[in-house]
């Protein structure tokens, strides 16, 4: 499945993978992980039809790997300045939903792309009817 | 059959059998309805045979819609009865009349028609037929017993030969025939009766029976009639009267006669004639007095040959709400002829289901419910039908925003039961009481807040299954925590603009219940999640809902959405409910993903996933699964077990007190726990800090 996600600043609508070359990204990864084994690297997008929820300012983020999701999905409502009524939820690999108690780590050796990094895009929770 | 020609054999006749179709029963009910009410006269009716049947049909005869009509309008080939039909107002008296009576009755009419030259003039009268009935209109049972009644001689009847005319006559004089025939038809239509005079050139003319003194002087007379039978060895009933016909007019001159059973059928653009049967040597038998009626004969025997009444009941073609019924029904047991004969269409059509929201969600689910014959469907709603509704809730039509508009659960209803009367749906207009939403601390808002709980309370308990299709994400917070309280499967679709969510909820046993579900597998992520393990709508966020109309604009309130969202996850909302229900486990089926197609946890409808989550911007579905949350602010223990003890009181903190259920849950403390420094962010080709 292609992505769903861009982290469109601007006018740009290129999603992180498509900005980067595959080659380039996977060197990254191997650096990222020589230097700091204890941590994963997850790009976060927007989906790129999402209109309420802002921005964030920076897609790669590096995460304790014995974080949970719950406290990684904190601290992204935190980033993006979200205020209680606005729910929103993290698709994993494009196809997956973790749940809040899973570590960080433990996603990575599920939901890894071919490339590395672990892709997340968020979007509003749906709630018309 | 006679050998050396010197015997005579006994003539067996082949009996009617009464065919009567729907649209006549149609029409006596409307005229017992209309017209007769309580009389127990004798009306006239008109039924038909014909002689065209191939070999080995019954000797029908037939009494349609038309029979009613006077003149009778039959199909061409048609050979007219005259009868009447009595209706009798009870079962008793259908079943204690005098039988004998109204058998010789019709008799002596037949009698009188031969005796008095009425029946020469118009055989059909030979054919008089009386049908006695008993219609149950509430029911639609119709208790029925035809009399064909056939005079008896003093003597047997009997023939010295039966032979096919085949056998006999050379084609010539099968072709004179025919031809002979065709030209009596179209002068004389519908009669069944005539007099056949074969030359000795092998050219056959055909006569009334009017006609007989002139032609009882030539040598080749002969009767003849339509036969009705197709049997090989024996005519039909009509030949009998008309035996005795000719026994009480011409037996001064005739005492033995050949018979015509002419047979006349086309099949495959031949048509063909010489499986008639020739009856050579009948003995007519002698002359009866005309004072005494003979012995008559001819209730209508049963297939197991018993002369008792038939009764057929025609519910399911007469009352046309259960003939609906029994249609919808039919549709759904097709799919088990070939393509799943396991399909389990019980456990759909039974299962009673509560939809919290008669909006487009709510008019899609209902109406796929329907298609799967559910029966029992029941809408809330405490919203009326507004002008810009009818176009995508698809219950609802321009009439019911007039004047204010309707309740939308009303309304929805009443358009549920045009389209299927068999639906037993009911609608309840009430709101549902939300987190964020502060009822406050008035006696009356309180009483009705409490008033609302319990309707959803009580509705949540005597249904199966409830269906969240609500437009905001707190007014499903409350029927989430009953649901999961009360151990009911739960289907929650919501919409984005060009997204949408449908999902079950996680099911949650009674305390206490075994499910033999395995122990909680750490790291699920997709497929493989017991059913009691799986998450709720509100388990993938780390939020209590709360007022989200708040600083809304009106574009951000209303259901913008691109119009066929919701039917695709109204559609798909339904599905998965019903490839649940097909599964041995139920609710408690796990969650499966795989797109490979043998998947072990599959119904016989296919695999049933936890969520299912569209971009309508790529047509492109993905099955994601989640565990439960254990700080879940609608379904965690620790909510559900406040639920249980406090029932209302707690409810009424969650829609009065912010930060009540983040403080009950552990999610304020995750908060206050939660180091936003944890993360490191880098920027866009920053591969080192």
């Amino acid at each position: 499945m292609s992505s769903i996600g861009d982290s469109s600043r601007g006018h740009s609508q290129k999603s992180f993978k498509q900005r980067r070359s595959f080659a380039s990204r996977k060197d990254e990864v191997a650096s990222i992980r020589s230097k700091f084994p204890q941590k994963v690297p997850v790009i976060v997008e927007r989906y790129n039809k999402e209109k309420d929820l802002p921005l964030l300012d920076k897609t790669k983020f590096l995460v304790p790997e014995e974080l949970t999701m719950s406290q990684f999905v904190t601290i992204i409502r935190n980033r993006m300045g979200l205020s209680s009524t606005q729910a929103f939820y993290l698709l994993v690999n494009n196809k997956s939903l973790a749940s809040m108690s899973m570590t960080m780590s433990q996603i990575y050796d599920q939901e890894l792309d071919e490339d590395g990094f672990l892709y997340m895009v968020y979007a509003s929770h749906e709630f018309f009817g | 059959m006679a050998t050396g020609g010197a015997e005579q054999q006994m003539l067996q006749f082949v009996p009617f059998v009464s065919r009567l179709d729907a649209g006549f029963w149609h029409e006596l009910s409307r005229r017992k309805l209309e017209k007769y009410h309580l009389s127990e006269a004798a009306q006239y009716i008109s039924g038909y045979y014909t002689n065209n049947s191939v070999p080995g049909l019954p000797t029908n005869l037939l009494l349609e819609y038309s029979g009613f009509e006077k003149p009778p309008v039959h199909p061409p080939y048609a050979f007219p009865c005259p009868g009447s039909i009595i209706v009798l107002n009870t079962i008793e008296s259908f079943k204690t009349c005098d039988k004998r009576k109204i058998l010789e009755e019709t008799g002596r009419q037949i009698w009188d028609d031969i005796n008095d030259g009425s029946a020469v003039d118009d055989p059909s009268l030979l054919s008089r037929f009386m049908l006695l009935t008993f219609a149950d209109l509430k029911k639609y049972n119709f208790h029925y017993w035809f009399v064909f009644p056939a005079l008896f001689p003093n003597d047997p009847l009997t023939t010295l030969s039966i032979k096919t005319i085949g056998s006999v006559w050379n084609d010539q004089q099968l072709q004179s025939l025919q031809k002979a025939y065709d030209s009596f038809r179209s002068a004389h239509p519908g009669i069944g009766f005539f007099i056949v005079v074969m030359t000795d050139d092998g050219t056959a003319a055909l006569h009334e029976l009017r006609e007989a003194e002139t032609c009882l002087s030539t040598e080749k007379f002969m009767l003849g009639f339509c036969d009705p039978s197709t049997m090989e060895t024996n005519p039909g009933w009509p030949l009998r009267n008309l035996l005795i016909l000719a026994a009480q007019k011409w037996s001064d001159r005739l005492n033995v006669v050949d018979v015509l059973c002419y047979r006349d059928y086309t099949r495959d653009g031949r048509r063909l004639v010489s499986h008639s049967l020739l009856l050579e040597g009948v003995k007519l038998p002698d002359k009866m007095s005309t004072d005494v009626l003979p012995k008559v004969t001819g209730w209508e025997k049963n297939d197991k040959n018993k002369s008792v009444p038939k009764m057929v009941n025609l519910s399911s073609s007469m009352d046309p709400v259960r003939l609906a019924e029994s249609s919808v029904d039919l549709n759904l047991k097709l799919m088990r002829w070939r393509l799943i004969p396991s399909l389990d269409l019980e456990a759909v059509s039974s299962t009673k289901c509560l939809l919290l929201g008669a909006g487009t969600l709510g008019c899609n689910v209902a109406r796929c419910l329907m298609g799967w014959g559910v029966r029992h469907i029941t809408l809330l709603d405490n919203s009326t039908v507004s002008y810009s509704n009818p176009v995508r809730q698809s219950l609802f039509t321009f009439h019911d925003c007039s004047s204010g508009g309707k309740h939308k659960a009303k309304a929805a209803v009443e358009s549920m039961r045009l389209i299927f009367p068999g639906v037993k749906a009911e609608a309840v207009d009430s709101s549902i009481p939300m987190p964020g939403h502060s009822v406050g601390t008035n006696a009356e808002a309180i009483q009705k807040a409490r008033k609302d709980v319990e309707t959803v309370e009580k509705l949540v308990q005597t249904h199966d299954v409830v269906f969240l299709l609500m437009d905001t994400r707190e007014s499903r917070w409350l029927p989430t925590l009953l649901t999961s309280a009360h151990s009911k499967i739960c289907i929650n679709a919501a919409l984005g603009f060009d997204t949408y969510m449908v999902m079950r909820h996680g099911f949650r046993p009674q305390p206490g219940t075994e499910t033999g579900s395995p122990g909680v597998i750490v790291g699920g992520c997709g497929s493989g999640i017991p059913g009691d393990q799986l998450g709720c709508y509100f388990c993938s966020d780390v939020v209590a809902p709360t007022d989200s109309t708040r600083d809304r604009t009106l574009d951000q309130q209303c259901t913008v959405s691109r119009p066929g969202i919701s039917m695709v996850a109204g559609a798909l909302a339904t599905e998965l409910l019903v490839s649940l229900l097909q599964h041995p486990l139920k609710a408690l089926a796990p969650s499966d993903s795989h797109t490979e197609d043998d998947s072990e946890s599959e119904s016989c409808l296919g695999l049933i996933p936890h969520q299912i989550r569209g971009f309508m911007s790529r047509f492109q579905n993905v099955l994601p699964a989640s565990q439960a949350f254990d700080k879940c602010t609608a379904c965690s223990p620790v909510v559900l077990s406040r639920y249980r003890e406090e029932g209302f009181d707690f409810l009424l903190k969650a829609f009065n007190t912010p930060n009540f259920l983040e403080d009950l849950t552990g999610l304020s403390q995750l908060y206050a726990e939660t180091d936003d420094d944890q993360v490191w962010e880098l920027s866009d080709g920053e591969d080192d800090m």
